[in-house]
């Protein structure tokens, strides 16, 4: 008896009670309600309106901001694209001219990797510096670069200024502006000079050893005893470089001329 | 015994039948024939299964409202409209029981009871009803609902496979198996008394 609610002759409702219930226009408009789709109900032109009001309101805010501070526009957008200050103040650091040090006792790939950072850095100061002077800057040859590489031992001829490019302002050693440079050659002495009247007068030596990167410095174009040695310490396929080279163009003016590196050869 | 006279249709009366349904489903508003109908009969089914009659009147309206808006789907297999509506009937009166929480009622007259009992060939007496209305009352929820629509609401075995969803044969034998158990619980208790 507990699962169920036994009614026992319950009083029955006639036909007519329940005939009166019978609503069949309530039932009409509950379907209607049910099926009607969502763009006729009330709800649509609620939820439609009110986004359409919050787009104009919010275009109109939009447009009236923008027209009302056009210079804090502009200043922003300086701001943005302005470059960031530290660049500058590195390279200035990088100008003063390093006497000769050890930069670090590291080992020999770590040297490596710092030398080629300095000598990047130096490469970014000399990019952003105007080496060259007005008078002394000549017009573009038709011919390229790399056709005057092509010919690197050709014998030095100062006169040969009139076919003077921005490649004759670049110094060199026996002739050739990077390479490879054979152990004779270091042996025989060298001098660095330019195809131009530009003449050299310092540069220093970036040597990398076992106990470090060194870097030798001369007053001179010349070669010293002590950088000799030093390349020749150097195995084949090491690589030397030349930086900080300072020529003088005349009338007492000075400009950093462009770094070298060699790979020694036998 | 007497059976539902309303649930036998003639053929043209199926056919009959069926125009009505397609003019529903084309046009809602072409239900209100299917709903006359009906409506008395689902109604009667609901309320007795259920204590209260306003419930019961809320129901008949979700059970047709729910025919309304699904009358697309409905498929005509040779049985009256009405097997389909009593199907529905039948979803909505057990989800209206697990929202309220509600015991499942089962409406009973005497004169059904002294039939049941005159049917096992025993007296009719008040301790035998108690004891049949106890048997009733433990028996499974499958149970109850072929002795109800066979022995209280008098429906024929093919109306009843049709709202159960069972075959004719397959109804007639689980009454069968139904009232047998009844009658030995029946006999048991009777011993023991």
């Amino acid at each position: 008896m507990d699962n169920y609610n036994i009614k026992l002759d319950r009083p029955k409702l006639t036909s007519e009670e329940i005939v009166q219930r019978k609503d069949f226009d309530t039932l009409m408009n509950n379907h209607e309600i049910i099926k009607r789709p969502f763009r006729k109900s009330p709800w649509f032109f609620g939820v439609t309106g009110m986004a359409t009001i919050g787009l104009l309101l919010g275009g109109v805010y939009t447009f009236t901001s923008s027209s009302h501070k056009p210079e804090e526009q502009a200043l922003q957008i300086v701001k943005n694209d302005s470059p960031k200050l530290e660049a500058k103040l590195v390279s200035l650091e990088v100008m003063e001219p390093a006497p000769e040090k050890v930069l670090a006792m590291q080992s020999p790939h770590e040297n490596k990797r710092e030398l080629k950072k300095v000598k990047n850095e130096k490469k970014n100061n000399y990019d952003n510096t105007n080496t060259l002077i007005e008078n002394t800057v000549k017009p573009m040859v038709e011919e390229p670069a790399v056709q005057k590489e092509k010919k690197p031992s050709e014998p030095l001829d100062k006169s040969a200024n009139v076919r003077s490019g921005y490649l004759d302002n670049h110094p060199r050693i026996n002739g050739k502006i990077g390479g490879k440079l054979k152990m004779s050659e270091v042996e025989n002495n060298f001098n660095i000079l330019t195809d131009s009247e530009i003449e050299v007068l310092s540069f220093e030596l970036h040597v990398v050893t076992e106990f470090g990167a060194k870097v030798y410095q001369n007053n001179s174009n010349a070669l010293t005893n002590e950088m000799k040695n030093a390349i020749l310490k150097q195995g084949v396929n090491s690589e030397i470089y030349f930086e900080n080279i300072q020529g003088d163009v005349g009338g007492g003016k000075k400009m950093r001329l462009s770094p070298l590196k060699y790979s020694l050869s036998k | 015994m007497p059976i539902n006279p309303i649930y036998h249709h003639t053929e043209e009366k199926l056919k009959e039948e069926l125009l009505w349904v397609q003019a529903a489903q084309k046009n809602p508003k072409r239900f209100a024939p299917l709903y006359d109908k009906y409506y008395e009969q689902i109604f009667r089914y609901i309320y007795q299964r259920m204590d209260d009659k306003e419930l019961a009147f809320d129901v008949t309206s979700q059970v047709f409202l729910k025919a309304m808006n699904n009358i697309e789907r409905y498929e005509y297999r040779g049985v009256p409209f009405s097997s389909w509506l009593y199907r529905i009937a039948k979803s909505e009166v057990y989800q209206s029981f697990r929202d309220k929480k509600a015991k499942r009622t089962v409406s009973i007259e005497s004169f059904q009871l002294e039939g049941m009992i005159e049917e096992w060939e025993e007296d009719r007496t008040e301790d035998n009803r108690k004891v049949l209305l106890s048997i009733i009352g433990g028996l499974k929820e499958e149970e109850v609902q072929l002795v109800e629509m066979r022995y209280f609401e008098k429906r024929s075995y093919r109306e009843i496979g049709e709202i159960l969803e069972l075959t004719e044969n397959n109804a007639k034998v689980k009454t069968h198996r139904i009232i047998n158990k009844m009658k030995k619980i029946y006999r048991k208790s009777y011993g023991q008394l």
